[in-house]
This record gives C-alpha cells, sequence and structure tokens, in this order.
C-alpha cells in the first residue's frame, strides 16, 4: 500500500471564512440547499466576556479502517491501495444509508445517486498523486487546511499544540491542532 | 432538544416489526407442526402464510427505503460484500423468504392437491419434505428474527443501538408478537378442541416471553443510561423525551402489561371454564395490544437512535466537543 | 523594435505557447516555482474539456481588481473557479487561494434574477408598474432630460450616486461629471477615504497600520473587519502569521468574530463609544509619562494642550461610556503605552460609522503617534520599499480641467466646482487636488436631501449604477420621499435593486465576466502581473456593461469627443500605450501575464524615523496633537467651526448619553458593515452564499435573548426611536449582553433555495431604518453618519 493521505486542520488559523465549503461545492457540483461534503464547524466555550470560538473544517476523515466500508453492502465503497482515499462508487451504491449508522463522524450524505461524500477532489480531476490540492485546501485563504501524507501532515502538526481526535476503532486520517 | 433520527424513516420500523413477527409466527406453526405432526393444519398453514405475507410486506418497506430500489433488488449484484451484515441479513430474509413461502405451499391442501395432479411422487415425500422445511424454516425464522436485532446493532455510530441487548430485545419481542399473530389467527380459525392445552401452553409461553423482554428490556435501559452521555441522552429520548409518550403508553402498558394480564387471565379462566368460546376475546385482545407494543418498540428504537456524531442538545458542540477531540 | 524587445522579458502565462517560455525563465528565477507544474497541467487539461479565462472577481463589488481569478468553463458555461496562482493573490505568487463570494462568482452570472431589457417606469413612483423598452429610446430621454435640466438648472443639478470603491465611476463617471459640468460625485461617507482623510491631518503622510507586521510587538485592531470585508487579499493570513511569530494583538470590537476569536485580548466596547476609550488611552499613557518625550518634544505640534486636554478623560469615565470595565481600560492603554513597537489597524467601523469619526480616528492616530510608534519598524507605516513596477500602463485621464471654475471657486480658491457642491461631504475649503485627488465630493445622503429641502438647491436627476441607495446610507423612508420627489431618476444595474421602483428608467447591466473591458496590475517584488478580464460569457439579454453604458450615455449627450466616440477598445488601449503590451496582448493571455523582475531590485527596509518628509503637509510640519489643519474653520455644512482637540460626542442615542431613553430602549444596535457572504446589500441573492445566511440575523446574547423569552433561531422585533425590523435570533456568547450586531441588505430573493427578500422599511429587515439621520448630528469634517442606536426587542410570534 501506498501512502495515507488525510487532511490537516489547523483550529489556530481557522477564522470560518467558509471558503472552503463553498469551493468544495462549485468543484464538485454540488447544488445549493442540498448536502455539504465539507463543513466549518464552531466550537464555543466559556461565557461573556471571556467566550472562546474555535474554528474547524471538516469532511470525510479517509480513515485507515473505514466503518463506512466494511458495513456497506454493495462493495460500493473502497480505500484506494494507492493514497489511503475512501471512495465510493456510485454505481454500485443502492443508497441503504447504512453506512451513516457506521461511520462515527456522521459523514455520508445521500442524494438520488447515491452516497456522497468527500473524494479529495479525485472525482473532479485533481491529480493528487502529482501533489495538487483538493480544492478546499487550494482554495484556503489563511493556509488553516492541508492536504498531505499523514507522515507529512504529522510534521506540520507537531509545530502546533495538537487536539487528539478520537479515533475510535476506524483510525481517521485527519489531524487537527 | 436532540432531533430524532431520520436518515432511516418509518419505514424500516415497519420492516422491523414485520420481520420480527414473521419469524416469530413461523417459528411457532412450525414447531406445533413438529411436535403435533398432522394437526391443527389450519392454524399451521395461515400462520405460515401469516410469515410470507408479513416478511414480503416488511421487506417492500425496507426496499421502498433505500435510493435506488431497483438496483438494491438485483441482489447478486448489490448483496456482495459479506463483511457486512446487511448482505448477510439480506441474503437470510431471501432464503427465509423461500422457504417460509414453499413451506407455506406445501401446507395448503388445495396447491399441494393441484401440485400432486402432475407430481406423481408429492404425497410421498410431501410429510417428509414438510418436516424439513419446518426444520429449516424454523432455524431460518429465528436467524429473521435475530438479524432485525443485529441490523441496528451493528452500527458502531449510535451508541443506542450497538449493544447486544438489543438484538437480544428485538428476538424476544419477535418470539412475542409472532406467538401473537398466530394466536389471534387461531382463536379464529382453530376449530380443533385438542387445540386448548396447546393455546394454554402457548399463553404461558407469551407470559415467559412478555417477562423475559420485560427485563431486557429494563437493563437495556438501565445500560443506556448507566453509559456514557450519548447513550443517556439517546434513552433519554425514550424515557423523559420526545418519545416517551410513545414508550411508557404503548410498549410498556400496552405492549408489555395488557399482554401479561390477557396471558394471566386467559389461563386462569380457562382452568376454571368449560366453554372455550368465551375466552376468544380475551387472546385477540391481549395479542393485539402485543402487537401494538412490538410495532412501536421499533418505531422508538429507530428514532430514537441518534448519530453519536449528533446526540447532545447543541448539537455542532457534540460533534467537536465530545465525540471528536478528547 | 520595442515591442519586439518588451517580449524577451515578458513570461507569459497565456496557455501552452507560453509555457515554454515560463520554464527557460525559471532557472534564473529567485525563487522556486512550486506551482509551475501546475500551470502546466492546467493548461494540459485545458486544451481538451475545460477552457481557462481570466477575470478579476467582482464579488467584492463590481469593477474591482484586488482578486485574479481564473474560469473555468465547459460546453460553454462557466462552471468553476479558483485564484490565479500566477498573480500574487492574498500571500503572494502561488496562491489559488479564494473566498467564499470568489468562490460562489458564477452564481451571479448565471442568477434568474437578472435584469434582461432596458424598463420605463409607467406607473407612480415607488409602485413598481414598468414596461419594456429600448436602449435608443432610453438613451435619447436621458440625454434630453439631462440637457434640459443643464439648461434650465445647471449641470450641477446631476448628481451620481458612488457605490463602495467603483473604478467605473472613479473613471469614466468622474470624466462624465467633469464634461457635463457637475460637481456632484455623490459618495457614500462610509469609506476608508473618510479614515484617510482623518489620518492626513493629524498625521500627513505617516500612518499607524504596520507595514512590517513580522516585527510587530503588540498589534491592536480597532474597528477592523478584514475576515469579512478582504479575506482574501492579505491580512487575515498575514496577521494569523504575525501570531504564529509571536505578535499579541488586542481586538477592539463589539463582536468576537473570526480573526477576533485568535486575539490575545478582547475588548467588548459598546459600538460607537470608541472615542471615549481612545481619549481614556491618551489620557492614561500622558498621565502616566508612558509617552516617547523625544518625539513629542520635536514632532508634535501642541502636545502640552493636548495632555491638558485629556486629563478629564479618565479611564472611570471611559467606563461608564464604553461599558468596559476600567481595568481593562487601563491594561489596554498600558500595553499600548509600554509595548513597542505597536502598531493599530483601525477600520472603517470607527472612522466614517460613528457620527465622530474624524476624532475618533485622530485620537487612535495619537495613540500611535506619542507613543513613538509612527515610521519605526513593525511600528506605524514603515513598509518596504517595493521596486518600480517592470511596467506601466498610463493613468486614466478624468479631464479634470473641464470641471467649470466658478467666480466663487475662485475668490474663495477653491478646487473647480467646490462652490456648486450641493453637499460637501468634507468642507469645501479642505477638498482641493492636494487632499481630494479624485475631485469634488458631495455626501451621498446629504445631496439626496437636498431634493427634499432644496437647500442649498436640489439635484434634479441622479444617476444610480450599482448602487442602492436603501442600503448604501441611512433611513430608507427618507430616502423613498426623495427619490419620490426627485425629477429623474434612472439606473443601470445588474438586479432590481429596491430603489429602481422609484425610476424613471431601469437599464441592464453586464456583469464584468461578460465584457473584457478592464485591466488590472499588480506590482510585487517578484515582478508585475497584468491581466484583463476576459468575456467568459455574452451580455445577458440587452445588458450592457458599465463601461459601455457611459460609453452610450456620453455619445448620447453629444460629449462623444472626449469619449472616443463610444469606443471603449480605444480608450482601453490609450491607457496601455507605453506598457509595451496591446489589448490584443491582454485579451489572448488566459492566465494573465506576469513579468518576473530582470532588474535585480529587492524590496529593501525603509530609513526609518523619515519624519521630515512623513510630516512636510501638516502645519508646523509636525503631528496635530492641537490641529492647526481644521480648527477654527467652517465644517461640512457652513454652521459652524470645527475644534482643534479631540472631543468624543457618543452615538445620538446611547446607554450612558440618553440615560432616558435607555429606559425604553434598554439595547445598543448596531450591524457590520462588510461581511463575508455578501457585497454590502448585494449577492444576498447567491445561492451557495444564502445558504450560510438564509434568514435576516441578529447576534445576541443568550442571557439578554432568555430574558425575552427569544430562543435561538426566533423571530424578533427591534425597534429603535426610528423605525423597525424584523430580524432572526442567533445565540453568541461572543457580544455583550446589552448589545445587538446585524447586518443590512436584505432586498435579494434567492429563487433556488426559496428563500425571500426582505423589505427596507419599518417591518422589513434592514438596519439602516434604525439608525439617526439628523445631518446635524453628522460629522462635521467627513460627515459620517452614526451606525448604532438603542432598541427595545421582542418575540415575534410564528405566523405573524
Amino acid at each position: 500500500m501506498g501512502k495515507q493521505y488525510g487532511f490537516y486542520a489547523d483550529t489556530s488559523r481557522c477564522i470560518k471564512c467558509w471558503a472552503c465549503e463553498v469551493a468544495c461545492k462549485q468543484w464538485n457540483g454540488i447544488k445549493a440547499g442540498t448536502i455539504a461534503r465539507r463543513k466549518v464547524h464552531e466550537i464555543d466555550s466559556g461565557k461573556f466576556p471571556t467566550p472562546t470560538r474555535t474554528f474547524i473544517s471538516m469532511s470525510c476523515m479517509h480513515c485507515a479502517e473505514p466503518a463506512c466500508e466494511k458495513v456497506c453492502p454493495a462493495g460500493a465503497i473502497s480505500k484506494r491501495e494507492e493514497d489511503g482515499i475512501v471512495v465510493v462508487d456510485k454505481n454500485k451504491c443502492i443508497g441503504c444509508h447504512y453506512c451513516f449508522f457506521a461511520c462515527p463522524f456522521g459523514v455520508p450524505e445521500y442524494t438520488d445517486a447515491g452516497m456522497d461524500k468527500c473524494d479529495a477532489c479525485l472525482g473532479n480531476g485533481v491529480k493528487i498523486d502529482e501533489g495538487e490540492m483538493p480544492h478546499c485546501v487550494a482554495t484556503c485563504p489563511t493556509k488553516a487546511l492541508h492536504f498531505g501524507p499523514m507522515d507529512e501532515l504529522r510534521e506540520m502538526q507537531s509545530q502546533k499544540t495538537a487536539k487528539k481526535v478520537v479515533s475510535d476503532s476506524t483510525r481517521p486520517s485527519f489531524l487537527a491542532s | 432538544m436532540p432531533e430524532l433520527q431520520d436518515t432511516w424513516s418509518w419505514l424500516p420500523a415497519i420492516y422491523l416489526f414485520l420481520g420480527g413477527l414473521s419469524g416469530g409466527a413461523f417459528l411457532t406453526v412450525a414447531l406445533i407442526k413438529l411436535f403435533k405432526p398432522g394437526k391443527f393444519k389450519t392454524t399451521v398453514m395461515g400462520g405460515m402464510w401469516i410469515a410470507v405475507a408479513a416478511l414480503a410486506v416488511g421487506l417492500f418497506c425496507l426496499i421502498a427505503e433505500v435510493e435506488k430500489p431497483f438496483q438494491a433488488i438485483v441482489m447478486f449484484q448489490s448483496f456482495v460484500n459479506f463483511g457486512s451484515w446487511m448482505t448477510i441479513g439480506a441474503w437470510i430474509l431471501f432464503a427465509a423468504f423461500i422457504v417460509f413461502l414453499l413451506s407455506a405451499l406445501l401446507a395448503t391442501d388445495k396447491v399441494t392437491d393441484w401440485l400432486a395432479k402432475s407430481w406423481k411422487k408429492l404425497p410421498e415425500i410431501q410429510g417428509t419434505l414438510g418436516k424439513v422445511l419446518a426444520i429449516i424454516g424454523a432455524v431460518l425464522a429465528v436467524c429473521v428474527a435475530v438479524y432485525t436485532g443485529i441490523l441496528l446493532g451493528a452500527a458502531p455510530a449510535i451508541p443506542l443501538w450497538n449493544t447486544w441487548l438489543l438484538p437480544a430485545l428485538f428476538t424476544v419481542s419477535a418470539f412475542d408478537t409472532g406467538l401473537a399473530a398466530v394466536l389471534i389467527l387461531a382463536a379464529f380459525v382453530e376449530r380443533d378442541g385438542a387445540f386448548a392445552p396447546i393455546r394454554d401452553l402457548l399463553e404461558k409461553v407469551v407470559m415467559g416471553l412478555v417477562v423475559l423482554e420485560a427485563i431486557v428490556l429494563a437493563a437495556f435501559v438501565a445500560t443506556m443510561q448507566g453509559g456514557g452521555t450519548n447513550e443517556a441522552v439517546s434513552v433519554g429520548i425514550l424515557t423523559s423525551g420526545q418519545l416517551s409518550g410513545q414508550f411508557w403508553g404503548l410498549v410498556v402498558v400496552v405492549g408489555l402489561a395488557l399482554p401479561l394480564a390477557a396471558a394471566l387471565a386467559q389461563v386462569l379462566l380457562s382452568r376454571k371454564r368449560e366453554d372455550k368460546q368465551v375466552a376468544v376475546a380475551l387472546p385477540v385482545a391481549g395479542g393485539a395490544c402485543a402487537l401494538v407494543g412490538g410495532f412501536t418498540l421499533r418505531f422508538v428504537v429507530l428514532a430514537a437512535g441518534i448519530h453519536a456524531a449528533l446526540v447532545s442538545p447543541a448539537v455542532l458542540q457534540a460533534v467537536e466537543g465530545i465525540s471528536i477531540f478528547l | 523594435m520595442g515591442e519586439e524587445r518588451s517580449l524577451t522579458r515578458r513570461t507569459f502565462m497565456a496557455g501552452t505557447a507560453a509555457l515554454g517560455a515560463m520554464a527557460a525563465l525559471a532557472g534564473a528565477m529567485p525563487q522556486t516555482l512550486a506551482y509551475a507544474d501546475d500551470a502546466k497541467k492546467m493548461a494540459a487539461s485545458s486544451s481538451d474539456a475545460t477552457e481557462v479565462k481570466h477575470a478579476w472577481c467582482q464579488m467584492c463589488g463590481p469593477a474591482k481588481t484586488a482578486c485574479s481569478t481564473l474560469c473555468h468553463i465547459k460546453d460553454g458555461r462557466w462552471v468553476h473557479v479558483e485564484g490565479n496562482p500566477e498573480a500574487g493573490n492574498n500571500y503572494g505568487r502561488g496562491s489559488k487561494t479564494l473566498c467564499a463570494k470568489g468562490n460562489s462568482a458564477m452564481q451571479v452570472l448565471y442568477d434568474p434574477a437578472r435584469i434582461t431589457y432596458p424598463m420605463k417606469r409607467v406607473g407612480e413612483k415607488g409602485e413598481g408598474k414598468f414596461e419594456r423598452t429600448t436602449w435608443d429610446e432610453a438613451y435619447k430621454a436621458i440625454a434630453d432630460k439631462l440637457k434640459e435640466q443643464k439648461e434650465k438648472y445647471g449641470p450641477e443639478s446631476y448628481g451620481v450616486l458612488s457605490p463602495q470603491a467603483y473604478q467605473v465611476l472613479w473613471t469614466l463617471g468622474r470624466r462624465f461629471l467633469n464634461v457635463h459640468g457637475s460637481p456632484n460625485y455623490m459618495h457614500s461617507a462610509i469609506c476608508a477615504l473618510q479614515r484617510a482623510a482623518s489620518k492626513k491631518i493629524c498625521l500627513g503622510s505617516a500612518d499607524c497600520d504596520p507595514g512590517q507586521l513580522d516585527k510587530t510587538k503588540l498589534y491592536v485592531i480597532w474597528g477592523a473587519n478584514p475576515e469579512n470585508s478582504a479575506i482574501n487579499q492579505g491580512k487575515p493570513n498575514a496577521r494569523l502569521d504575525a501570531i504564529e511569530n509571536g505578535t499579541k494583538v488586542i481586538d477592539i470590537r463589539p463582536m468576537l468574530d473570526g480573526l477576533g476569536a485568535h486575539a490575545d485580548i478582547w475588548v467588548p466596547i459598546r459600538p460607537g463609544t470608541d472615542g471615549a476609550l481612545a481619549l481614556a488611552v491618551l489620557n492614561h499613557i500622558i498621565t502616566n509619562d508612558l509617552y516617547d518625550h523625544d518625539f513629542t518634544a520635536n514632532w508634535c505640534n501642541g502636545f502640552d494642550k493636548l495632555a491638558e486636554h485629556v486629563k478629564p478623560f479618565t479611564a472611570e469615565w471611559a467606563s461608564e461610556h464604553t461599558g468596559l470595565p476600567k481595568e481593562q481600560i487601563e491594561e489596554v492603554a498600558h500595553l499600548m503605552g509600554t509595548t513597542k513597537p505597536m502598531g493599530i489597524l483601525y477600520g472603517n467601523g470607527i472612522g466614517d460609522q460613528q457620527n465622530d469619526g474624524n476624532w475618533t480616528c485622530i485620537a487612535i492616530c495619537l495613540i500611535e503617534a506619542i507613543t513613538g510608534n509612527l515610521d519605526i519598524a513593525g511600528g506605524g507605516g514603515a513598509k518596504k520599499t517595493v521596486p518600480k513596477p517592470m511596467f506601466e500602463t498610463k493613468k486614466f485621464d478624468i479631464l479634470t480641467d473641464r470641471l467649470p471654475k466658478s467666480a466663487e471657486d475662485e475668490e474663495k480658491g477653491y478646487f473647480a466646482g467646490m462652490s456648486k457642491l450641493v453637499a460637501p461631504e468634507t468642507p469645501r475649503w479642505y477638498q482641493n487636488p492636494k487632499t481630494w485627488e479624485s475631485g469634488p465630493n458631495s455626501a451621498y445622503f446629504k445631496a439626496l436631501m437636498s431634493i427634499l429641502t432644496e437647500d442649498p438647491y436640489p439635484l434634479r436627476a441622479v444617476l444610480g449604477q450599482a448602487s442602492n441607495p436603501f442600503g448604501a446610507t441611512r433611513q430608507p423612508k427618507k430616502i423613498a420621499e426623495a427619490l419620490k420627489k426627485l425629477d429623474f431618476y434612472f439606473v443601470h444595474d445588474t438586479h432590481w435593486n429596491t430603489s429602481c421602483d422609484y425610476a424613471d428608467y431601469v437599464l441592464p447591466a453586464a456583469t464584468h465576466y461578460e465584457c473584457s473591458q478592464q485591466f488590472g496590475t499588480k506590482n510585487t517584488p517578484a515582478g508585475t502581473f497584468i491581466a484583463i478580464n476576459q468575456k467568459i460569457a455574452e451580455p445577458l439579454g440587452e445588458s450592457r456593461s458599465d463601461w459601455d453604458f457611459y460609453m452610450g450615455l456620453a455619445q448620447a449627450m453629444g460629449y462623444g469627443d472626449d469619449f472616443w466616440n463610444g469606443d471603449m477598445d480605444a480608450c482601453l488601449s490609450e491607457q496601455l500605450d507605453g506598457s509595451g503590451f496591446t489589448l490584443e496582448d491582454l485579451r489572448a493571455a488566459n492566465q494573465g501575464i506576469f513579468v518576473a523582475r530582470t532588474d535585480g531590485a529587492k524590496a529593501e527596509e525603509p530609513t526609518y524615523q523619515n519624519y521630515e518628509k512623513l510630516f512636510a503637509a501638516l502645519p508646523n510640519g509636525k503631528v496635530q496633537c492641537y490641529n492647526e489643519w481644521i480648527g477654527g474653520k467652517p465644517n461640512n455644512t457652513e454652521t459652524g467651526e470645527l475644534g482643534y482637540l479631540p472631543e468624543y460626542v457618543g452615538p445620538p442615542e446611547s446607554l450612558a448619553g440618553t440615560p432616558e431613553l435607555a429606559e425604553e430602549y434598554p439595547l445598543i444596535i448596531s450591524d457590520v458593515h462588510a461581511y463575508r457572504l455578501c457585497n454590502h446589500s448585494y449577492y444576498v441573492g447567491v445561492p451557495y452564499l444564502r445558504e450560510l445566511q438564509p434568514y435576516p440575523w441578529v447576534k445576541i446574547n443568550p442571557d439578554t435573548a432568555k430574558k425575552y423569552g427569544i430562543a435561538d433561531g426566533d423571530w424578533m422585533k427591534v425597534e429603535s426611536p426610528h423605525g423597525w425590523v424584523k430580524l432572526r435570533a442567533e445565540y453568541k456568547e461572543g457580544i455583550s449582553p446589552e448589545v445587538l450586531m446585524t447586518r443590512r441588505g436584505w432586498w435579494q430573493d434567492c429563487q433556488e433555495l426559496g428563500l425571500p427578500a426582505y423589505g427596507c422599511f419599518d417591518g422589513g429587515s434592514d438596519s439602516t431604518v434604525l439608525y439617526d439621520s439628523t445631518i446635524e448630528n453628522f460629522d462635521p469634517f467627513h460627515s459620517a453618519m452614526s451606525k448604532q442606536t438603542l432598541v427595545k426587542i421582542s418575540k415575534i410570534e410564528e405566523g405573524k
């Protein structure tokens, strides 16, 4: 197996501008008001006058052991040998929604065409093997979102205060700081 | 207030109920057939047709739920990953449906008479064939009943479902509701006086099952309440949240307490009275209550099965605060 | 020959032919261009299915050239957009970034709500009854009217509404005004220009915003909102870099916003009271002897007078007005007085949306000055020098000399046209070619009010191009009255903005994606970039570009000789003359043209503390602690004199200033002027953006909301002494329990999402209806209007 690719969200740089969300939609041809492969979430704590706000952009975490793949009856979900990206074959997917109940992050969403989730822009022609970035990462105005081989991301993350992502049994390819 | 699970609608709840009922009903009549061969044929035949019909409607509901039903029914293409419980379940259901259907056909005199015209050997092997089918069918019936619980129990991201107690609960409820359906049927169609002891036995089994179901349900609720935040929030929907009315009223009172009372009354009455006809109303009422309770149980468990990532009042807060970051 | 030479030093980024050239040059370039491969791939992939075209993003306003974008066109339809890595957007070359708005640009071009043909009003004003007409008929009617009015009332009877920074208006529009003879460029008074003027009269050419953020120790953000107004234009990214580099940040804003969340100290000031805080900071710094003695002794005009003046403005005093704890005021003041280098980024929030914006800005400038932070490395200004561009284009000539100089202008030594201004934005005496380069300005709101007051004379014809006066200024109710009385109002817009109902003619505008008529350049140490908008689609229906609109109007008016006889290409070619590029070069370059630096010049550290030069234009060549530039001179309404020392006025309605009113209206409201999901009041109908803010929102502290029985997501009635609106509550801890913050401009619906438009009058959702619009209360120097008032709130029950 090749390198495992994944995302790294640096909350110390995210300002919730939503550029990644919209870039994801326009490049993947997702209609407004339907689904969102990527979402910027906000974590609030504390009360006025000392509240904190933390923003984090998340999508499919391309788990090392994807729970969605295991439960898919149609074998429509697979993990790519070469980069570890978890992809959906929409032709095979019957839209049973079972993967939503399996994914610890509630990532899978559904359209008439079947399950829909982040494919690291492989579907719209981004060549990650040649170092191209998924559009959410390429568009991020504050360099808060990164994509690449996990070891490289871990190196970047080590410069910051890492946040632990609950690994469950699926071992998500997602880092946060 | 957490929002109810709506990724699966109420259609799968119907399946979970009817699938269980089908398994329970088939198991009941298969046992009658095996232990009292050649007797109570109407009840056995009726019970088998109930199993077939319930499974057919249940499967229809299940298929109607998916985005691409026509693709889904091409089973050898769409159910290929045997690492998935859904695939195993789908093939079990498929096999069960065939066996249930064959059993029902074979238990129907009109069909066998007609078949015997062209298939001379049939009367010879009919008994053995029926038995074999009943045995295979009984095993499959148990699988079908258990599978309704496993389908949910094998969904790791739903805290309320991800416990072995759920298959246990649904299995007990499946037998309970299947049995209730057969008892209702028998109350109307079974004219054989010799059925009375069987009925008494079955009523006792009902009592046992109801008590068992109550215990499993209590264990399920207690386990959830004692589990993590996610589990507690989910089960709170049942015990004190949006679905508490349905849960306490329909599942506990109507689905458990009333059938228990009805079964108890039935058993007591049958000891005192010679006139068996008087007792028809009781098993029907008790059975009907069990069915209502059984369906509501599936419905509330399905609806309260909110995703771990969405549990907790402030939805997004939970995504990151509880389940993503430690 | 010259042409050939220039070609050899160019790096064409236009399609495959250019790539060889770039590859050849790559080795000679100072830095590795990691994205060169990307460009190659893009060009390769563009040859088969997708066509790539260049456009300057217009999502931060029509006719902007801030972010260069590459537009991917598939089967004739524009489907994707991305930042152009060649251009040096945001953090520099290689950056493909865009904001959320930029990523939605396609949806503006294909918006089903676009206007497609010219319309002529047939009903009453405001009634909305129109019928289709032709461009020829409309132009004729407009020209007839303007000529007739020019004859009857003088050319100054014509005024033009200025939207935010709008290159069409400050080039062709200004030229048209000058040729026509009117000075009435109706500038919003809500603009960086206000802040720039305040700074100019206090600090001259010095600056408060740090030019080398990597050296700044303390960065004070004061009412500035770049995470909403200019996400992809460098500032947010640079601030985050600085924070990583150890810079401490103080964020002074009523709401804890995206960048504020990363600050070390958040100062949740009551909207409109920044002047009080600034005075208290000055007081603390001076009282505690934290100021730079050398600087104040040598480079400050009247420092002693200032020191005496600020004595009463203690932290206790400011605490009452600002709602901030005294200790926090002292903490902030102490940090500003003791941390060096310190820089202040102050924004439109305080400069031009408070009726004491001028003095507030000046007080802030003085903090930067007396602490000795001006023009030092990491302090205010002191940018690294950017080497000269590799080529230059010509400045657009607006024909300033054509504006008639009246006898009064002559007599008073005014800039030509100044005495004829209907409502001078800054005082007439102040507006001259040195301070106000673009030409005379009238203030938007005040000029429209002249129609009602006829003081000094009423405007007779007004053009609204890409500006909705109901969203751009204060109190739509008064604007509607004025538009009803106005003789002639004509509009050129992509969308039927709410003011169109009051227009005599409404003309369909093409977006800048439907014409190839605007180029822009970016010069960086790496080289110089130039690109033009390429035409992505034919203009929708009968729509015409903003540029062509003026060309046609000028022709109809008989001004053709001054307008290239209507030939926009000729106009553009004239500007390109001498740059080494032709219009054809530009139009063929589908990623723009980047000319790498070959002169070896680099960004260099400037000579610091260059005070003599920076303060040269200031009285006595010094920072105006005691302001002798404006002090004792007439204010902009010529109703009084301007003062010498910073004054705190406060909002017309405030908790501390009007306590009796506060009993009935106990909460403060203000709004974010710029927001990252729309462009002022435009683009609320863009599906990708509307999805993220479906309803007119108001941020409210949960404690306050609960007191009124308002749940998160409830609609509420928000009522000020001036009007009321319906807004949807959004809980937020990052806002004071005394304060509400909202966003104005909800006049566009979104068909795709089935979401409605909301009105701008009472009962609608436009916060501009809430604010005071008493002209006497506006800033007496630069006409800024208050954007803060007091309100009472209540829950609106479902269905009402």
